[in-house]
């Protein structure tokens, strides 16, 4: 068995891997609150949408399991995968959740059928799909 | 045996003609329109043309409870969600997806895809087992390289030629399972004495492999 660590890691901050208009948004939002941000994406121009941003902003490749590491995942209370690619999102989720043990993750997904991949697992999905008709019918019943 | 074959270009179309000579019930799924046609008119089969990382394309082409999903996908993540989504939305009984990235193959494990090949893993493990330890010693691997079972021959000028293995006191962590002497093979016990010329074949961990190695190949001090 291995040997506890004596220190245990404090977690905390915020870690949104994908620049997208969400994640930017989610990015800029969240440390207005005074959360501790980090935003990865692996094209830099995708940062210009980060506006009056003071986190940190690294380049990089998240499905590779080196960014995540040398990123010190584990410092990270909560991670927001929210790239353009459902399959990214749930891959990199994936692995936030089972390899590195991040308390919180959320994953945008397009197609609401990848929303069953989730089941019996801590991830919780954010689904535009699912969000729509749920608004849809909320107006249309009032 | 139920098999479906997922993207991929020449390997899937070795794998059809592999599974297809065995009559398998085989279901090809291909989302290049062209490559499809290529595929069907080459082996004489229906291929189904759609996403394999998509629900309702994989269930169109019928592959649930199949016996083994094979995903050939060009990118990582995309082999990875097919098989997550055979597995847990079709009932495949067995997931191997093939993945570019070296480090890819422990971690799928890890996350629950069956088995994960990279040929550039292969590549750089059969490159390490042929080249290390000069061309002395032979090496295979058991159970995801936990086990090794490494071949040496004895040559004179060792420590340990013409000693019985009770004199040798090998450490606990090995075992030596076989002597082979030309003609004989040897089980061998306390008392067997190791020869030179003999192949021993040891058994350790892969940890420990390194080290008994130079154990047994440590020179005569003379």
């Amino acid at each position: 068995m291995k040997k506890k660590e004596k220190v245990s890691i404090f977690r905390n901050g915020v870690l949104i891997i994908g620049a997208s208009r969400l994640g930017a948004y989610i990015a800029m939002s969240l440390q207005q609150a005074g959360r501790n941000v980090t935003v990865i994406d692996k094209d830099e121009d995708a940062f210009d949408k980060l506006e009056d941003f003071q986190g940190f902003t690294v380049v990089g490749d998240a499905t590779d399991l080196n960014t995540l590491e040398s990123n010190e995942i584990k410092r990270f209370d909560m991670v927001i995968v929210t790239t353009d690619d459902d399959n990214t999102n749930l891959y990199i989720g994936d692995i936030c959740n089972t390899i590195f043990d991040v308390p919180k993750v959320y994953i945008r997904l397009n197609d609401s059928d990848k929303v069953k991949l989730l089941a019996n697992s801590k991830i919780k999905a954010i689904c535009p799909f699912l969000l729509s008709v749920e608004k849809f019918y909320e107006m249309y019943n009032e | 045996m139920k098999v479906v074959i997922a993207d991929g270009r020449h390997e899937a179309d070795y794998l059809i003609s592999v599974y297809k000579s065995r009559k398998n019930e085989l279901i090809v799924i291909n989302k290049d329109q062209s490559f499809c046609q290529y595929l069907s008119k080459k082996n004489r089969i229906n291929i189904f043309r759609g996403n394999s990382t998509k629900e309702f394309d994989l269930r169109m082409a019928n592959i649930e409870n199949c016996d083994l999903f094979i995903s050939l996908a060009e990118r990582d993540v995309d082999s990875y969600v097919s098989c997550k989504m055979a597995k847990n939305i079709f009932n495949a009984k067995k997931c191997v997806a093939t993945v570019i990235n070296p480090i890819n193959v422990e971690l799928f494990q890890k996350l629950g895809v069956d088995v994960a090949i990279s040929s550039t893993y292969l590549l750089a493990e059969t490159i390490k087992a042929k080249s290390s330890y000069e061309q002395l010693i032979k090496t295979l691997s058991l159970e995801d390289d936990k086990i090794v079972i490494s071949e040496i021959v004895i040559e004179e000028s060792f420590k340990i030629a013409n000693k019985s293995l009770k004199e040798i006191k090998l450490p606990e962590f090995v075992s030596v399972s076989c002597v082979y002497r030309y003609p004989h093979v040897i089980i061998p016990n306390g008392n067997t004495v190791l020869m030179p010329k003999d192949k021993v074949l040891v058994v350790t961990t892969k940890e420990n492999q390194e080290k008994i190695i130079n154990l047994i190949s440590t020179k005569r001090e003379d």
